[in-house]
C-alpha cells in the first residue's frame, strides 16, 4: 500500500476506539466485542502484540499504574489515525450505499 | 485424583486437541514435558486448553495473559500450556490472519533450525561412524536416528506451511 493512510486492521481499529478511555487488555476485549455484539473476539496474543507495536508508534501509551495490570490510553496520534480511517470507511461506505442503491440490490 | 499418560504427539494441534478432548472427560492437564502429562480429576469441561510457543516470550507476556482470565499451566522447554474457563467463552489466542500466520512463522523457523541441526549432528556421526573410530556402531546409530528426525520434521515443516499457505490466500481476500 503506497497510501499516506493505509487501511487498518479491523482489530487496530477496535483497540483504538476503546482506548479513548483507559483501559487494560482485558477492557479493551470486553468493549471490542460488546461494541461488535460479539462478533469481534480478539484474542490475548492478538491484542498483546497490536498494543506492542501501538505504542511503538506513539498512538497509544501506557498509564502509571501498579505495574501488572496496566492501563492503556490512545493519543493525539492515534486519535488522527482514527480520524483518517473513518473518513476511509466513510468513502467505502458511501460508495456501497450509492452503487449497490442504483442497482436496487439495497432496497 | 491424578493422572499419568505418556504420549507423544509429532502435531502440536493434534497434542492440544487431545488435551482438551482429556478436559471434556474432567481430565485437566496440570504438567507435561515432552510426552508426559499430568492430568488432575475435575469438572467435565470445565477449560479449554491452548498451547503456544513462547521462545522469545518474556514474563510480561504471561503476566498480561494472566489479566486476560487466561491461567498459565505449564511450560517445558519453548513449549507452554494455557486454560480458560469455558464460562468465559471461545478462547483462541490469535484472533486474526495476520497475527495467526506470525505465529506460524515462528515455529516454522524453530523446526527448520532443529531439522538442520540434526542434519549437520548426523551427516558428523555418519562421518564418525564410517571411520575407525571403536564407537564407530554408536555414532551410526545416532546417524540414522538424526535423519529420522530430520524426515519427521520434514513433514511437520509441510504441515506449518500448509497451513500458512491457506492463511496467506484468505488475505487477498478478507481482512482476516
Amino acid at each position: 500500500m503506497t497510501q499516506e493512510h493505509p487501511p487498518l486492521t479491523e482489530g487496530v481499529y477496535y483497540i483504538l476506539l476503546a482506548l479513548f478511555d483507559a483501559r487494560h487488555g482485558y477492557g479493551i476485549m470486553q468493549l471490542v466485542e460488546e461494541m461488535s455484539n460479539g462478533r469481534v473476539r480478539l484474542g490475548a496474543g492478538t491484542i498483546y502484540g497490536a498494543i506492542k507495536t501501538l505504542l511503538e508508534r506513539g498512538w497509544i501509551e501506557a498509564l502509571d499504574g501498579d505495574g501488572r495490570k496496566k492501563e492503556y490510553v490512545i493519543t493525539d496520534s492515534g486519535k488522527t489515525v482514527i480520524k483518517y480511517e473513518i473518513l476511509r470507511l466513510r468513502e467505502l461506505f458511501d460508495n456501497g450505499i450509492r452503487i449497490t442503491k442504483e442497482d436496487g440490490t439495497n432496497g | 485424583m491424578k493422572k499419568r499418560v505418556y504420549r507423544f504427539f509429532l502435531d502440536y494441534e493434534k497434542e492440544e486437541a487431545w488435551v482438551n478432548d482429556m478436559a471434556e472427560q474432567g481430565w485437566h492437564l496440570k504438567r507435561t514435558m515432552v510426552g508426559y502429562f499430568i492430568f488432575e480429576k475435575g469438572e467435565p469441561g470445565q477449560y479449554i486448553y491452548r498451547n503456544e510457543l513462547v521462545k522469545g516470550k518474556n514474563q510480561d507476556y504471561f503476566d498480561f495473559l494472566e489479566t486476560m482470565h487466561i491461567e498459565f499451566v505449564s511450560k517445558f522447554g519453548v513449549w507452554a500450556y494455557y486454560r480458560k474457563k469455558k464460562s468465559e467463552g471461545p478462547f483462541e489466542l490469535f484472533s486474526d490472519s495476520s497475527t495467526k500466520i506470525k505465529y506460524l512463522k515462528s515455529i516454522s523457523r524453530l523446526f527448520i533450525a532443529v531439522t538442520f541441526l540434526n542434519l549437520l549432528i548426523g551427516f558428523i556421526n555418519l562421518y564418525i561412524g564410517l571411520g575407525e573410530s571403536t564407537e564407530r556402531f554408536l555414532n551410526t546409530g545416532v546417524s540414522f536416528f538424526n535423519f529420522v528426525v530430520v524426515m519427521i520434521m520434514c513433514l511437520q515443516i509441510l504441515k506449518v506451511e500448509k497451513r500458512k499457505k491457506g492463511l496467506q490466500r484468505e488475505l487477498h481476500i478478507f481482512e482476516g
